[in-house]
Parts: structure tokens; sequence; C-alpha cells
């Protein structure tokens, strides 16, 4: 690095003040920020004043094997010792070194083994935090067996997981009627838990929780029930996520800690299954809202007048379920919207998509599993996206109108210019059988296609023939495009060298870069 | 540097190596402290940034006038017509090519941002140091930061225990 000079460096780093050198280690790792210590003296009670500690515990952290050797104690430890160790290690030398004043702004802990016997522990950190003054909590308590609700929320999602979601406990779901019982395993995701009849409600999350001054941003994800005070008081919240929150928590209780925040601008609700219908305070101008599979949903009020990020995830989706205060929500920029279910009402969705219509950014998902001709009409009338200059699709495409499906879309979007189409994952894939099938073209050119489309990226890849000849038409007539990506789907291909051929031949553009993953 | 432009008001900047920049004040108030003054009434005429020389403050000034949220003509945001994902992207790319930097020059950042408090520019340089250092041995480390290990061997076991945890 500098070896042009004879002197060593003076170790600057060092120099800075301790909260500097605090909001530094910040960023690594709880436990290799706390190695710094080694370091040397100056280093000694670095770890007081790092204001952010993040565990997180990887599904595969198997702990399990060294329980066994633990013969002599007598008292069964929870599998999570290590991590709870972990924790309670780090906020012990944040005692011990001075740290009694300093700051936690942020604390995140993901477990996805979750023990009633770590409840206690778990209380006590959440306590510590809200006594330093914290900003930001993330706490996913997660238990073994527990199944996400959620398909992934990044666009390499692939519809079929919520469907398959859906179906599996669907029946159970509305049989179960709308009584209140709090018998959860008929609640598809709890029911492979082990832990024993009294989990899901053994612990509550401290009263101070809910009436903490400090507190930014809080993300939950736990099997904990929300035990609310009378009185829920966050005055300077701006930011809730709510994710897979106990079936012993009711509506009510999430609607309640909603009306306690009235700064509240980011608001996400994530496989919460007692949500039936929420409203929002009505001072509330929610910056984002995002909806996913909260499989009761029925309806919300809300202000999105002043909203940029939409994202709804779940079934059919419908715009009279959103009641609007404040007038339309036009300054939506971002709209994320993914369909599950295995038949759509497509007349509702279209009206729904309506509501972002000054979207720049437009990610969409939909499920292959309704009749083609259905398809067909939808998108050969699809709303007009004037601004939409990314566009993101995912769907399996795997019918022989995905050409025309795809060029319906890009009609209505004439100022696209990034366009990335993902092709979803098809666990039971059925290889390439379709070669015989006539895919049909669209006659009239598509103008974004010629003029302004500068970036294409396909996921998962197949090389299936209604797919080969969807990217053949996007990459014969997309004649300014500047950068293809194709990313192959996992899998063995003897022919990817002629695909990966037949894919250069196919940009129009001789100078437009064309890469594989 | 910042040209006057109708209706924006413009403030000052003085390193103590003597040079002058003028930016619009809300590129200044990016940073935190300078929007302190400003409230307070403090910086009717120049504001002289201590221990900040010129080539930093000028990088600290680039910086502030990447990520001030910037309004059009018409008065809306610009952003307004951009999706806030593609803003993002667009920063963090702008970001990486701005901190390639060497080593001196990102501890003055560090410092800089520290004393300003801006906290985009404290988080971006923190960042990359711990990018720098991380997956490093101990050794490593230690060179990199030119510091020694001045415990004693019995100090470092006492140490070592006192943190186990963490050398797990």
């Amino acid at each position: 690095m500098d070896t042009k000079r004879r002197r060593p460096e003076r170790d600057r780093l060092s120099d800075l003040p301790d909260d500097i050198i605090g909001h530094v280690l910040s960023f690594l790792p709880s436990q290799e920020a706390a190695r710094a210590a080694i370091l040397s003296r100056r280093w000694r009670g670095a770890f007081a004043n790092v204001h952010t500690i993040s565990f997180q515990q990887a599904p595969s952290d198997h702990e399990s094997s060294d329980d066994d050797s633990d013969g002599d104690d007598d008292v069964p430890r929870s599998p999570n010792r290590r991590l709870v160790d972990w924790i309670n290690n780090a906020l012990l030398i944040r005692r011990r070194c001075g740290g009694r004043d300093a700051q936690l702004r942020s604390l995140c802990v993901e477990m996805c083994r979750y023990d009633p016997r770590d409840s206690c522990s778990v209380h006590d950190w959440v306590t510590y935090a809200l006594g330093h003054g914290v900003e930001e909590l993330q706490l996913e308590l997660r238990r073994r067996g527990d199944r996400s609700h959620i398909c992934q929320s990044d666009n390499s999602s692939d519809s079929s997981d919520c469907e398959s979601d859906y179906s599996d406990s669907s029946s159970g779901f509305y049989d179960s009627s709308e009584s209140d019982s709090a018998d959860s395993s008929s609640v598809s995701g709890y029911e492979s838990s082990d832990d024993g009849a009294n989990v899901g409600g053994d612990r509550a999350f401290p009263a101070r929780l809910y009436a903490c001054a400090s507190l930014r941003a809080l993300h939950l994800s736990s099997c904990w029930t929300l035990e609310l005070p009378s009185t829920v008081h966050l005055p300077s919240l701006e930011t809730l996520a709510l994710s897979n929150i106990s079936y012993a928590s009711s509506g009510g209780d999430i609607q309640r800690l909603i009306s306690g925040c009235p700064r509240l601008a980011d608001l996400t609700l994530e496989a919460c299954d007692r949500i039936t219908n929420i409203t929002m305070p009505p001072e509330t101008r929610l910056r984002s809202f995002a909806l996913r599979c909260c499989q009761r949903f029925r309806g919300i009020t809300l202000d999105l007048s002043e909203t940029r990020e939409f994202e709804y995830r779940g079934r059919q989706p419908d715009a009279s379920q959103f009641t609007l205060v404040g007038g339309a929500p036009t300054r939506i920029v971002s709209a994320k919207i993914h369909v599950c279910g295995r038949r759509i009402d497509l007349e509702r969705l279209r009206e729904f998509l309506l509501l972002f219509a000054n979207a720049a950014h437009l990610q969409l998902g939909w499920p292959d599993k309704q009749s083609r001709s259905d398809y067909d009409d939808f998108f050969a009338q699809f709303p007009l996206f004037h601004n939409v200059t990314r566009l993101e699709l995912a769907s399996r495409c795997k019918h022989q109108g995905v050409v025309l499906t795809v060029a319906g879309i890009l009609q209505q979007t004439p100022n696209l210019t990034v366009l990335s189409l993902n092709l979803g994952d098809d666990r039971n894939r059925v290889l390439l059988d379709d070669q015989d099938v006539a895919v049909d073209v669209p006659k009239v050119p598509v103008p974004c296609l010629g003029e302004r489309l500068r970036e294409v990226s396909v996921e998962q890849y197949e090389g299936a023939n209604v797919q080969r000849k969807l990217l053949h038409w996007l990459l014969t007539g997309a004649l300014v495009v500047e950068s293809v990506r194709v990313v192959f789907a996992k899998g063995g291909y003897s022919v990817l060298d002629e695909l990966t051929t037949e894919i250069k031949h196919w940009a129009a553009n001789p100078a437009a870069i064309v890469s594989f993953l | 540097m910042a040209t006057r432009e109708a209706g924006k008001k413009m403030i000052m900047l003085k390193s103590p190596d003597g040079m002058e920049f003028e930016v619009e004040e809300a590129v200044a108030m990016e940073s935190q402290t300078i929007r302190k003054m400003i409230e307070d009434d403090c910086a009717d005429t120049a504001i002289l940034i201590p221990n900040i020389n010129s080539k930093i403050l000028s990088r600290v000034i680039e910086y502030c006038n990447k990520h001030v949220p910037t309004t059009g003509a018409t008065g809306a945001a610009a952003s307004d017509t951009v999706a806030p994902a593609a803003l993002a992207e667009d920063l963090k790319i702008w970001d990486a090519e701005f901190i390639k930097v060497n080593r001196a020059t990102r501890f003055d950042l560090i410092q800089a941002a520290s004393y300003l408090n801006i906290k985009g520019l404290l988080d971006l340089t923190s960042q990359t140091t711990i990018d720098t250092i991380s997956d490093n041995s101990l050794e490593e480390i230690r060179s990199f930061l030119s510091t020694k290990n001045d415990y004693l061997p019995e100090e470092e076991q006492t140490i070592r225990r006192e943190n186990q945890w963490a050398f797990q």
C-alpha cells in the first residue's frame, strides 16, 4: 500500500474519538467487533461504544450435538445457548466497559430456532435496549419448523410458493371460520412446532416497548404475543414492520399498535393472519406501504397521497379493499404487485393496477394457472403506464401466448428503458418438451422496444421453446439495447453453448454487451 | 464550485488554509453541524470549518452536492419521477467511486464527517474502512492500523478469556 514511504504511517484510526471508533466497529458483525479488544490497550473498551448489536442465526447452525454432550446438566438447555451467550456477553461488555450511558442505537436479533427457554434472555435484551435509547429494534423469533408464510420478497421469487402455501392452508383456514380460537395448529406453518403446548403466547414483550420515546424503527417477526398495555404511544416511530405475528395476537392489537404511532411513515404487514381490516390514523401519510401474504386481509383505510412505494403480495387484489382518504395515490413511483391464487378476476386486477398509473418502477408477478384466452384479453388491454422506465415481470411464461403477453405490456410502457424478466423457478420442471408448439408473435411493432429499451435481463432461463421465442422476439426488436444479461436456471444443460450462441446472434444491436450467468 | 442561482441562498465555507467555497445553503445543511449554526443564526457571513483542509472540504462538498435532495425547476422534487430504487442504485455507484481514495484521505474524511455530522458520509467511510480490514487476521489488522500489541502476555490471556465468546 504505502510502500514508497519508509516511515510507518501513524495509526490514525486509533486516534479517532471513542464514539467514532464505536461507529466504525458498528459496521462489523458484533462478534468481530468485540475481537477488536485484543488489538491493543487503546481498543480494549472500544466495544462499549458500538451502537449496533446484531446477531443472526443461520438456519444451518446446529448446536444440538453439543446439547447431548452436556450430560451433567440437569436442566436441559436451550439449543440456542451459544447465540444467547453471545448476546448476553455483548451486553455484559457494554456494561463493564463503561457503556452504561452509551446509547445502544440498534439491536437486531434473528433466531430461527427460538426456544421458550430463551424467553427470559430475550426479555432482558429488549429491556436493556429500551433503557439505552434504542432507535431500531429488530426481533425475529421464529421457532424451528416455522415456515415463512411468504415467498421471497425480492423479484427473483416465484408466485408458485405463495400459491402452494395458500392451497395447502386454505381449506383448513376457512373451515375454521372466523372464530378467534387460539388453536394455532389449524394454520399452516405452526403445526410442525414440537415445542409443547404453551408455545405461541408464552411470552410477551415488556410493556414499555409500546411507550418507548426513542424508538424509530420496529421490526417484529415473532411467536411472542403483542400484549399491549392500555396506552400505546410510540411518538418517534417511523418504520413498523410486522411479520408472522403470533396467532395469539388479535387483529385489534395490531390496529391499536398502528394507531399509537403518529409519525408512522413506512409500514409493512407480512403474513399476519389476524389482520382483516385496518384503519390508519387520519393524520398518517405513509411514505411506503407493503402488504404481503396477509391471508385474511379484507380492507384498509389509508392515505396514499404522499406514498412513494407500494407493495402488494397475495391473493386477488381489489381496488375496493383500499379506501383512500386524501385523494388519489398519484405520487407512487414504485409499485410491486404479486398476485397468486388459482383463479384471478383479471378485470378487478386491471382496476387495481390503475391506482399506480404514475409509477416509474413497476414490478408485476402473476400465476400461470388460468386459461390462455383470459390472459390474452387482459394483456391486450393492459393499462397505460406512461412513466414506467423500469419494469420487472415475474411469471413462469410457459404458454404459447407469452410473447403476446409481454408485447401487450410493453405496448403500454412507452418510456421503458430497463426490462427484467423472471421466468420463475419451476420445481416440477418438465424440460423442453414444447419444441413443436407454435408461439404467436405480435404483428405490430412495440415502440419502446425499438427506441428506448437499454437493458434487458432474463432470470431462470431454461431455453424452453416459448422462452427462446420470447427472447428472440425481444432481442431482434431491441435496436438500441446496450446490455443483455441472461441467468440460466439451475440444472445441467447439454446445449448451453448453443443457447448462448443463439442469444448472441439474436441481439439486433451489435454493440450490445451480452453476458451470461 | 457552485454558481449562484436565482432564488437559492448561498453560504460561504472557509477552510483553515484560506480557501473559500460558496455552496447552496441546502447543500451545506447536509451537515448537521452547519445546519445548527445556520439555524442558530451564527452564520451570517462565512463559516470557518476548523481542522478540515481545503482538499478534504472540497470532497465533502462534492459528497453533499450529490446527496442533497434535488429540486427541479417546477419545485417538485426531481426524485418524484425516478424510482427510489433506481435513485438509490445510482447513488450507490457514485459513492463507490467517490470513496476510492487512499487510506489517509479516508481517515480525513471520517474525521470531517464526524465533525460536520454528515451521517451518510460517516457511514460510507466507516463501512469502507471495515470492508478493508475485516476477514484479516488480528496481526494483519494490527499491521494495517500500525498498532502495536501493547498487552503483556498475561494481560492478553485475560482479555481473551473475558472476550472468549468473541473468539469462538
